[in-house]
């Protein structure tokens, strides 16, 4: 059921992917692709970009069944990606429709001082109901953030951040498929929906592009293509995104380009604060492949930590007595937590709150949440391989076998 | 009619009403009769206590005692039971006996004084002339005063019976009142057990997960100590209020009069409803100025003192005895007389007694007044505690149960979604109950403080100020800390 709500999402991409082959085949470069997002469109005003943010308070939902009260941009978190090239001149003006001052920081962008968008530093506020403009010169190219620098303990931990990207003016080669995925955790008290911007840790939700699983969309990869795809983090900690079946090299930070010479070959790449990694792959082997953040606490949905710890715990007379109280308990972490996705199909939890582990997979629960997609490699992309698992060829699955048979 | 045949009507006057007040007998089992009579009257006026054949069941009290108890005991079969059982009371119901016996004596006639004389005179060895003659002299009286006082003495004594029934009746108030209050209790404390047996149960499962999770190695010695430390504190608990139902019930027991095989009833553990009333502070005063029973007795026995004291001024002169007399001497005819014995009032002419019972009746109005103004306040304070626990029940049934049970669930939702953990959940558990506890604590209180109120409109004592102050009021609920591992 959640799993749907991703998989429209992908088709989507699919069908943008499809129709920018072909409507933009002969643009430099290959068009940015937010998963659960978009891109900020813009104006022509002579040579000018010109951009319109809002920054507003509404609603995301993070997954179906799971509603967030949110801040961000034009109603999304991450806002919508700001997407130029480089030795454009763009002019963004920004709208402040929240109830407190803001501005907004181009997050490692070459430009004058005084669009550095830095409250009291730079320039004057932007209360609410107001509208500033920003305008300047691109002068470099890259992968780069926005986000307030005003109260921004409050307003990044309630989803304010975004995405600008500057294509080379050159391009050195083109990319089969070019994404954006911002990391970013909240915490979210369980039966609430306002992420709690005062929280230094204990975040109990990790989301990429604000969505969480099974509510992120699937990133769709065309066998032996040239994949990309930027990580940008504004969170409290940082992030190693583990790929399967992919090797990949880090190509580019927020400060530019990593020479090829210092490219290293890796399938984990840390994603500090504050910090934007991207990454370049060819995926060669087909296949369902799970794209995560490897702290593995990350890719689960909300779960308490403090909870006794009851691994290997007899919980059998204990059970009968707390049962006179509530017909209903049920001892749970006795032989750990592998069967929660499975009791929370039919145990009540509290409102607005996804269980700890979700998603269906072909074989079974896939039991993930958080920052937890697939890759999906195909050797073609069709509207349906968002929404289709893997087939795998014959005897290329693990199976289970009698140990004595195999012995022999 | 000559002067003897007077003297002989006034005789046999006197001694017609000797004969009669020596006749005067009485019984007072008709006046227990009554009152109880009159005690189930006002009660039932007064509420929806009903009170039956507890006057028609003299002579079968173990088999009628017997009957109720083949129930579940309620609190009108309890009142029943205490009625008719209670030793103190039954020893009261005698003591009207008693103090009737004492009351006639006054209101009977002195006996008549009888006096003989007889002379003889002899002849002797020295006057030999002297004739040997006799001499009988009798005479009969009476105190006049004493007659004559009779009829007022006799009002007096009624005055006087009557008080004495009021103060009985008032006692069998407050026995129906310690009654009531030991229902009450006695029901309050059997669900705090049940309550303390869930929570206790609680305890034992924290403590066998503790165990556990120490024999599996996930909590140190430390944390269970302490999981063993709140479960003794439990255990204490249950026992103290082990103890304390078993106080409630020997004290119904004591009230009803019950001991051996008859203490082995059974009661519906469910609180009886709180009626709806319509009570109103001003209505409630007047009624209760009206019927108050210790009011009544106190102005009846202002009446006895001022007729006492119209009586003391009459009776400048303390006694006067009257008379007849008879006189023979040999060889003569009897002779017929009066007598007449006084006191002459020089000195002591009764103005001690007078002054005595001026100063009691001064005593009594100003003792009228303060039970009227004590009652009138401690009515308000005992209406003002009525509306106010009431007040807190509903606020109880409509906000505090229901968000505890709210709480519970919700707790349950989290457990669920392993959020918290079973310590904590029980903990959750144990407020609820605890609440539950206070509920029933106020419930008790109210249901106390209002059969206090049909106590008090029934005629009966109102708690003092200072008792009504330290009724019990439900405490908060102890916020205990979440305990878990």
């Amino acid at each position: 059921m959640n799993y749907k709500l991703s998989l429209i999402s992908a088709k989507i991409i699919i069908i943008l992917l499809l129709s920018i082959n072909i409507v933009n085949a002969s643009d430099s470069y290959t068009p940015v692709i937010t998963p659960n997002g978009s891109t900020l469109p813009y104006k022509m005003d002579g040579s000018v970009k010109v951009f319109h943010l809002i920054a507003e308070q509404f609603k995301r939902e993070f997954m179906p069944g799971f509603s967030v009260d949110c801040w961000g941009y034009n109603g999304q978190t991450p806002g919508p990606t700001i997407e130029a090239v480089e030795g454009d001149r763009i002019r963004i003006l920004v709208t402040n429709k929240l109830p407190e001052h803001t501005t907004i920081h181009w997050h490692g962008l070459f430009l004058p001082n005084g669009m550095d968008g830095v409250g009291g530093l730079t320039q004057h506020y932007i209360d609410p109901g107001e509208t500033y403009l920003y305008e300047f010169d691109l002068v470099q190219h890259g992968t780069f953030m926005y986000h307030p620098h005003a109260d921004e303990a409050v307003q990044m931990a309630l989803g304010m951040e975004g995405f600008m990207v500057i294509h080379p003016k050159e391009l050195p080669y083109k990319v089969d498929h070019d994404y954006a995925i911002f990391l970013h955790m909240w915490q979210i008290p369980p039966g609430t929906s306002k992420p709690n911007p005062n929280a230094m840790f204990d975040f109990n939700y990790f989301s990429f592009n604000s969505k969480i699983y099974p509510g992120t969309a699937p990133i769709l990869a065309k066998e032996n293509g040239r994949i990309r795809v930027r990580f940008a983090n504004l969170s409290m900690e940082s992030h190693p995104i583990h790929i399967h079946g992919v090797s990949f090299k880090v190509t580019a930070t927020e400060g530019g380009d990593v020479p090829e010479s210092a490219q290293t070959p890796t399938t984990t790449v840390n994603v500090p604060p504050g910090t934007v990694k991207t990454i370049e792959f060819v995926p060669e082997y087909a296949g369902d492949w799970p794209f995560h953040c490897h702290k593995a606490h990350h890719a689960m949905n909300a779960m308490e930590h403090n909870l006794p710890n009851m691994m290997g715990v007899n919980q059998t007379n204990a059970d009968k007595k707390i049962q006179k109280s509530f017909p209903n308990y049920m001892s749970m972490g006795t032989n750990g937590m592998g069967d929660m996705q499975e009791h929370s199909e039919h145990m009540k939890g509290p409102k607005n709150t996804p269980p700890m582990m979700l998603g269906k997979g072909p074989f079974d629960n896939i039991s993930m949440g958080g920052m937890f997609t697939v890759l999906k490699v195909r050797k073609e992309l069709t509207p349906e391989t968002a929404s289709t698992w893997y087939d795998h060829p014959p005897g290329t699955v693990s199976r289970k076998v009698d140990i004595d048979t195999e012995k022999k | 009619m000559n002067a003897q045949n007077k003297t002989l009507r006034i005789c046999i006057f006197i001694i017609s009403i000797a004969i009669v007040s020596g006749c005067n007998t009485f019984r007072y089992e008709k006046d227990i009769t009554n009152v109880k009579a009159d005690v189930s009257s006002r009660l039932s006026a007064k509420s929806d206590i009903r009170i039956e054949s507890v006057y028609d069941s003299e002579g079968d009290t173990d088999s009628f005692v017997a009957k109720i108890l083949e129930s579940d005991l309620t609190l009108g079969s309890a009142i029943q039971l205490t009625i008719l059982n209670n030793p103190e009371l039954q020893a009261s119901f005698e003591n009207l006996g008693i103090r009737k016996a004492e009351l006639m004596e006054a209101a009977i006639l002195a006996n008549p004084n009888v006096h003989i004389d007889r002379a003889e005179s002899h002849s002797g060895r020295f006057r030999p002339h002297l004739r040997r003659y006799s001499q009988y002299h009798w005479t009969i009286s009476m105190d006049l005063i004493d007659l004559f006082s009779k009829p007022n003495l006799a009002q007096i004594s009624k005055a006087q019976i009557e008080v004495a029934k009021l103060r009985l009746t008032n006692q069998v108030l407050e026995k129906i009142s310690d009654v009531s209050d030991a229902v009450h209790d006695y029901l309050y404390e059997q669900k705090s057990l049940s309550i303390l047996e869930e929570i206790f149960s609680g305890d034992q499962a924290k403590l066998e997960l503790a165990i556990e999770q120490n024999s599996a190695g996930n909590i140190s010695d430390l944390d269970l100590v302490r999981q063993q430390m709140e479960y003794q504190d439990a255990k204490l608990q249950l026992t103290s209020q082990q103890r304390q139902l078993l106080l409630a019930k020997e004290n119904l027991n004591k009230l009803m009069g019950l001991w051996g095989h008859s203490t082995a009833w059974t009661i519906n553990p469910e609180f009886p409803d709180l009626e709806d009333d319509s009570f109103t502070e001003n209505t409630l005063i007047s009624s209760v100025l009206e019927n108050n029973l210790e009011l009544a007795a106190a102005n009846y026995e202002l009446n006895i003192f001022k007729r006492q004291y119209g009586m003391s001024k009459m009776m400048i002169i303390p006694s006067i005895e009257f008379g007849a007399s008879r006189e023979k001497e040999d060889a003569h005819d009897p002779t017929n007389g009066r007598s007449l014995a006084f006191e002459l009032p020089l000195f002591d002419h009764n103005q001690s007694e007078k002054n005595k019972l001026r100063a009691m009746i001064q005593k009594r109005e100003k003792e009228i007044e303060a039970i009227s103004i004590g009652l009138r306040s401690d009515l308000t304070l005992l209406y003002s505690l009525y509306t106010g626990l009431k007040k807190r029940l509903s606020y109880y049934e409509s906000a505090i149960l229901p968000i505890r049970k709210k709480y519970l669930i919700l707790s349950e939702h989290h457990y669920n979604g392993m959020f918290i953990g079973p310590y904590e959940l029980l903990d959750v558990k144990r407020s609820e109950l605890l609440a539950k506890q206070d509920y029933y604590r106020t419930l008790r209180d109210c249901l106390n403080a209002r059969s206090d109120l049909i106590h008090a409109l029934a005629g009966g004592h109102i708690g003092s100020s200072n008792e009504l102050e330290s009724m019990s009021v439900a405490r908060p609920t102890q916020k205990k800390g979440h305990s878990g591992h």
